[in-house]
């Protein structure tokens, strides 16, 4: 092994904590190995637990990509804008605030207010066609 | 089967909305690089709680089948391909595009994949029932052993590590179990969340590992895309009787080789088109010309990529395993809908599966037309801002995994995914596996489960009924395969992909 913490790492391990999970955690199902509800969960899990060790603990090989920092901060950034967003205003004004504070933050300058606009435009037509068209309910309204 | 019937439902004003619908959508995700059929469909994925099963998946095919035309838009306007599969096209179309014949390209484009259209729903129509057929003699061992071989294949035999496919696949199948066991009631890895007591919604999962990665992507791009050409005349899309004799044979050549790759799951993909370019090229009396601007380099890769498109249904329809990561969510709006894909689909609903094949005979004459007219305008579309799409597409994303259950807990699993996609598809492990895994999952459990019990807890059924036995030897062979693949075919392709491509930047 290497000893690099490579993001390619960090999933093979992902993977393999999953698969030990599934088999620590379908032993409360039912006994045995029987052909049971946790039947499938512990043998693929194991599997998964395996493979997913050896590609942690292979040497080299594969991309070598360093965890990018600036990748995870936007994905993770992104879920707790949406979880804040979500706590204070519900659903559908939620996603609104998302676009427009990505808009706001990703959209040069210069064409920044043009795309804010079009974006509005887009959610409204969204939140027309489903809750005209599909007739789905929101649970608060747009007003 | 009642034929009239079944005509009688095609040409309905619904029916007929949902085609063109489904092949402007197409042309439209195809021509913006970087979204792609997946993509486009799993957007439109909660439109399967609206709309008839068969609307609906008449309008994920019909977008299914114009996003390989729409992929090779941009290919050879902007020598940026739509889709990865479309990446062949740059290496003929885009310097005959530079010369000035813009519309020869796109008419010899256009022919072949609905040359290669026509070919592939002819073999739906003849191939898919027989196949069913045979399938139905399957017991519960051959059914389980089936999973196996089409996860297997799709796992090993992707471009990409065995290992990871093979991983990818496991936990796939692992996700699957989440929810209530049908058999026992007992809760699995629910953790008392109602959310999940009917398993992880499927729509959060596809928007999730094929949209939202693609928006992220997207999103924090520096690439600067090429703005296409603007004079009209480069967009005259037409060919007349003497060209389309003399790329016949290319033609056919890419329909008839496309078509049997499209049949093997795991193989469809981004490698067929380079396949039958080299094919193309060695059989022309003018290899010389390839690379730069030669029709049967155009017309050879385009009838592939339109022949696959076609016969990864076959597989998809007739035994439940999808070829490619489009076919695989086009499989998830199937069981979205009521229907079950497989062996059964035949028997339970086959007036749905034959109005699809009919109206595919109309979508493509409707691409046909609408190719003819509108190439320019999709073209121009490939200059839109990256940034703002990627804005627009989360949006979407947010809004349409909402509808789906009217569960917001289904968001939070959609990032999740998207998450866990991003991350997949960064470090090369095939995501096209995991949904596999998943949308075979219960399938495959159950009916080992049902084999096990049949035999008392026996393992030997699987080897002693002959089917199931047949299917296993195929999956060893399958991961043989794959890294036999891996090593010559793969490689090669790849090779050829990234030498041509590096030529082209530095021409």
């Amino acid at each position: 092994m290497s000893g690099r913490l490579t993001g390619e790492r960090c999933v093979y391990v992902l993977f393999a904590l999953c698969g030990l999970f599934a088999v620590i955690m379908s032993g409360s199902f039912d006994a045995g190995f029987g052909p049971g509800a946790a039947f499938v969960p512990k043998i693929f899990g194991a599997l998964c637990c395996v493979f997913g060790a050896i590609g942690a603990l292979a040497p080299g090989g594969g991309a070598q990509a360093r965890i990018a920092a600036r990748e995870l901060g936007l994905i993770a950034g992104g879920f707790a804008l949406y979880g804040l967003f979500f706590a204070a205003l519900g659903f559908f004004w939620d996603a609104v605030a998302l676009a427009l504070f990505l808009t706001l933050t990703f959209v040069p300058t210069r064409r920044r207010w043009i795309v804010l606009a079009l974006e509005i435009l887009f959610v409204l037509v969204l939140y027309a066609v489903f809750t005209q068209l599909f007739q789905v309910q929101f649970p608060r309204g747009l007003l | 089967m009642n034929w009239a019937a079944v005509l009688r439902e095609v040409v309905t004003w619904h029916a007929m909305a949902a085609l063109i619908g489904g092949t402007l959508a197409g042309l439209f995700v195809g021509a913006l690089p970087g979204i792609g059929p997946a993509v486009g469909i799993s957007l439109l994925l909660p439109l399967s709680y609206f709309l008839p099963v068969g609307d609906a998946l008449l309008f994920y095919v019909s977008l299914y089948q114009a996003a390989e035309y729409g992929g090779s838009i941009t290919a050879i306007a902007i020598r940026t391909p739509g889709a990865p599969n479309s990446a062949a096209m740059i290496l003929d179309g885009y310097p005959l595009n530079q010369k000035g014949q813009g519309g020869k390209a796109f008419a010899y484009s256009l022919w072949a994949a609905i040359f290669a259209s026509y070919v592939g729903i002819a073999g739906l129509f003849l191939l898919s029932q027989p196949i069913s057929g045979a399938a139905l003699a399957l017991g519960p061992a051959g059914f389980a052993a089936l999973g196996l071989f089409g996860l297997t294949a799709v796992a090993t035999l992707s471009i990409g590590s065995p290992l990871k496919g093979v991983i990818a696949g496991l936990f796939g199948l692992l996700l699957s179990t989440i929810g209530t066991d049908l058999i026992t009631n007992v809760q699995r890895f629910t953790f008392h969340q109602p959310a999940l007591y009917d398993g992880v919604p499927l729509i959060a999962v596809l928007v999730g590992v094929f949209a939202l990665p693609e928006a992220i992507r997207l999103l924090t791009s520096q690439e600067q895309v090429e703005k296409p050409p603007l004079s009209h005349a480069q967009y005259r899309v037409w060919l007349h009787w003497p060209e389309f004799r003399a790329v016949f044979g290319s033609m056919s050549m890419g329909t008839v080789l496309g078509f049997l790759m499209g049949l093997l799951p795991g193989v469809a993909g981004t490698v067929p088109p380079w396949i039958t370019y080299n094919i193309a090229k060695a059989m022309s009396r003018h290899p010389e010309r390839f690379g730069s601007g030669e029709p049967e380099g155009i017309v050879a890769p385009e009838a592939t990529n339109a022949a696959v498109m076609h016969s990864t249904l076959i597989p998809a329809f007739t035994l439940g395993i999808p070829g490619t990561p489009t076919s695989a969510v086009i499989l998830g709006a199937m069981v979205i809908g009521g229907l079950h894909p497989g062996p059964l689909l035949f028997a339970k609903s086959p007036d749905v599966v034959y109005e699809l094949f009919c109206g595919l005979l109309i979508s493509t004459a409707a691409l046909w037309v609408i190719g003819l007219l509108t190439t320019q305008l999709w073209a121009r579309m490939s200059a839109i801002p990256k940034k703002p799409l990627a804005i627009a597409i989360i949006s979407l994303c947010i809004t349409g995994v909402f509808v789906s259950r009217g569960n917001p807990v289904d968001i939070w699993i959609c990032f999740v995914f998207g998450a866990l996609g991003y991350s997949m598809d960064r470090y090369g492990f095939p995501v096209a596996a995991l949904v596999l895994g998943l949308i075979l999952g219960s399938i495959t459990e159950t009916n080992m489960r049902q084999a096990l019990l049949i035999s008392s807890g026996s393992p030997l059924i699987f080897l002693q009924d002959p089917i199931s036995l047949t299917f296993l030897l195929l999956s060893a062979l399958a991961v043989w395969g794959g890294f036999w693949l891996r090593t010559r075919v793969l490689k090669r392709a790849a090779a050829l992909a990234s030498h041509v491509a590096s030529g082209m930047d530095g021409a």
